[in-house]
């Protein structure tokens, strides 16, 4: 059998990718022309981002990868690409300078705007949260951030039941990371701030008027009994200072469409527990739905919360029913779309110049062409192409 | 699922013919024969066919055998990869083991290209080889060994006897070798993992892949008083 393997391979390679290589590059434009285009841009303040610089990768220094984005936010995946090219870069692109550009010509005034993205699986919805997280945080915003709201519907962890009311659960361990989460990212930013108001927790502790806002989120973070609480007392606060235009907030929330669904969750007699029960969900649609100044909201759907059998329909009509988009309107939707000719091209030269692309048949036009044929404009699956070249 | 797609292509190919032909052509198994009945002959008489064989000698036929499944003209064809693939498949399950086999070029790339970016000089960059296929096909060619040991029956009695083998068994063996030393290994740990860190050892001469290619020639080396068995 190896035998007629040999005798194949022995017919191949002479001729097939030598020859038209040698032939296109000499002759045709469009090699040329793809020589003088660069795939990169210096700037790396993504204010000064504009249409210009669409389809060119810019590079996150460190500082902020490791303040932002290492933590919950990036996925081993996403950590081990880091690690490997020893850089963390993003290709910009439509999407996102759209949303930056409304941005920058809003009217803070108003009440919170609601975007909405979307897009079929693997198509790059997280990396253009991503470089608008990076722009807010250049204007020095404070982030709020749920990485993936799924989790508080799969995730196993403590279940209690809420003191307040009776029909709610809450997820003490959950707001425990919720909590971390958001001190370590803007801890600079909320060191002056104090309470407004006395909030109770119980019969015998509450937190006074006039403390730092640090002592609350601490306080939640030791005693994880009143976790959950204390987002509830932190949103409040936030809130306040937003309408007092001390602050402005973005919060992001990945996967929303999994606050319409039921959960894993079970509490003693309580088998099933729809997520409109749990404390935590509906905190963060009240203040979705609040009237702030200075506050955006940025929200995903997505379709990895369906079960395998149905993450076909990427639409948010499909996946959030007419309850969610009833409950977030009115928003801005914003369609998150494959890899375009150019982006691919552009990405395709990223890969070759970090190595990840070293083949020297899959450098030439025809390997290109069978990469794009094969990741069917992808931009997961064009990763996943590459790996034996 | 990148390296080859043969079956998909195959099932592409018979909707392609599908469009074209009505469905009762599929309903039996010769697809084939039903396909051509409906032709006509290029070659209407005899008189045609005689001119085209002058010496009225019989045409030499040729035994045409249906290419496997996984020969494809892509840029990610390579056929020691298969060989490797056929071996390690067990049951039948070829898409799981084309997953892991996958995976383990990923875990070795990821490894080298991190080495890469690290080193600051470029003698030290041209020392790294960050060609997956590169690390996978010299990792075979170290664990290939020269001679194995074949038991020969002389006058009742078995020996174990030093044989020289052709190019085809000698690559079976070594890439056995690496197979067999990651069976050992814990539960938990993903076969991809495990066998990464093989080809990455067998590729600078280590590990316990290359350790039982010496150990079998140190066998032949103490067996060698039967050598001459071979030619009786």
């Amino acid at each position: 059998m190896a035998s007629v393997i040999y005798r194949i391979v022995s017919k191949q390679p002479s001729g097939y990718c030598i020859n038209s290589s040698l032939l296109r590059s000499s002759s045709s434009l469009k090699c040329w022309q793809r020589c003088v285009t660069t795939f990169r841009t210096e700037i790396s303040d993504p204010s000064e981002h504009s249409f210009d610089h669409e389809g060119q990768f810019y590079t996150i220094p460190k500082k902020d990868v490791q303040k932002i984005f290492m933590l919950n936010w990036m996925s081993p995946h996403e950590k081990n690409m880091n690690k490997m090219f020893q850089e963390f870069s993003i290709l910009i692109r439509r999407p996102a300078l759209e949303v930056m550009d409304i941005l920058k010509r809003l009217n803070y005034n108003y009440p919170l705007t609601r975007f909405l993205l979307y897009g079929e699986m693997n198509a790059g919805k997280k990396f253009t949260m991503t470089h608008i997280m990076h722009y807010c945080r250049s204007q020095n915003w404070v982030l709020l951030t749920v990485p993936w709201a799924n989790e508080w519907n799969c995730k196993r962890l403590d279940v209690s039941f809420n003191h307040h009311k009776e029909s709610l659960f809450d997820l003490p361990v959950h707001s425990k990371i919720l909590l971390e989460d958001f001190l370590l990212k803007n801890m600079s930013l909320i060191k002056e701030f104090t309470t407004s108001t006395t909030y109770e927790f119980s019969e015998h502790e509450a937190s006074e008027q006039g403390i730092p806002l640090t002592d609350l989120i601490s306080f939640g973070i030791t005693r994880m009994k009143f976790a959950n609480d204390v987002v509830g007392a932190l949103l409040k606060e936030l809130q306040i200072l937003a309408n007092n235009d001390k602050i402005k907030l973005l919060v992001t929330i990945r996967g929303i469409n999994s606050f319409w669904r039921k959960t894993g969750q079970k509490k003693e007699k309580v088998q099933e527990i729809h997520a409109q029960q749990l404390t935590l969900v509906n905190q963060f649609m009240e203040l979705l739905q609040s009237d702030t100044k200075n506050a955006v909201a940025m929200c995903s759907t997505e379709s990895w919360v369906n079960d395998v059998t149905d993450r076909k329909s990427y639409l948010p009509t499909e996946l959030m029913g007419k309850e969610g988009v009833d409950f977030l309107e009115p928003f801005l939707p914003i369609e998150v779309p494959k890899y375009g000719n150019a982006e691919l091209q552009s990405v395709m030269d990223y890969y070759i110049d970090r190595r990840w692309i070293q083949a020297p048949e899959a450098k030439t036009l025809d390997g290109r062409a069978q990469i794009k044929f094969l990741s069917g404009h992808n931009p997961y699956q064009l990763y996943r192409v590459c790996v034996p070249l | 699922m990148a390296l080859c797609k043969g079956k998909t292509i195959y099932h592409t190919l018979l909707g392609i013919y599908k469009q074209q032909i009505s469905t009762s052509y599929f309903s039996t198994n010769k697809v084939l024969s039903n396909m051509y009945k409906d032709r006509v002959p290029s070659v209407q008489s005899i008189g045609e066919l005689n001119a085209l064989c002058i010496d009225d000698k019989p045409v030499e036929k040729k035994i045409r055998i249906p290419a496997k499944s996984e020969f494809s003209s892509a840029v990610t064809y390579d056929p020691i990869v298969q060989k490797f693939i056929n071996i390690l498949m067990r049951d039948g399950k070829k898409e799981k083991t084309r997953e892991i086999i996958e995976q383990v070029l990923e875990n070795i790339k990821m490894k080298q290209i991190e080495n890469y970016h690290k080193a600051t000089t470029d003698a030290e960059k041209a020392m790294v080889v960050t060609d997956p296929l590169k690390v996978f096909h010299g990792a075979v060619e170290n664990c290939k060994p020269l001679l194995i040991l074949k038991t020969i029956v002389k006058g009742g009695s078995g020996y174990r006897v030093p044989v020289y083998c052709h190019e085809r068994r000698r690559l079976r063996v070594g890439i056995n070798f690496i197979i067999k030393t990651c069976d050992t290994r814990k539960r938990k740990v993903p076969l991809s993992t495990v066998l990464a860190t093989e080809i990455l050892q067998a590729y600078n001469n280590e590990g316990n892949a290359v350790g039982k290619k010496h150990q079998l020639h140190k066998e032949c080396e103490a067996q060698r008083a039967f050598a001459h068995y071979r030619w009786k």
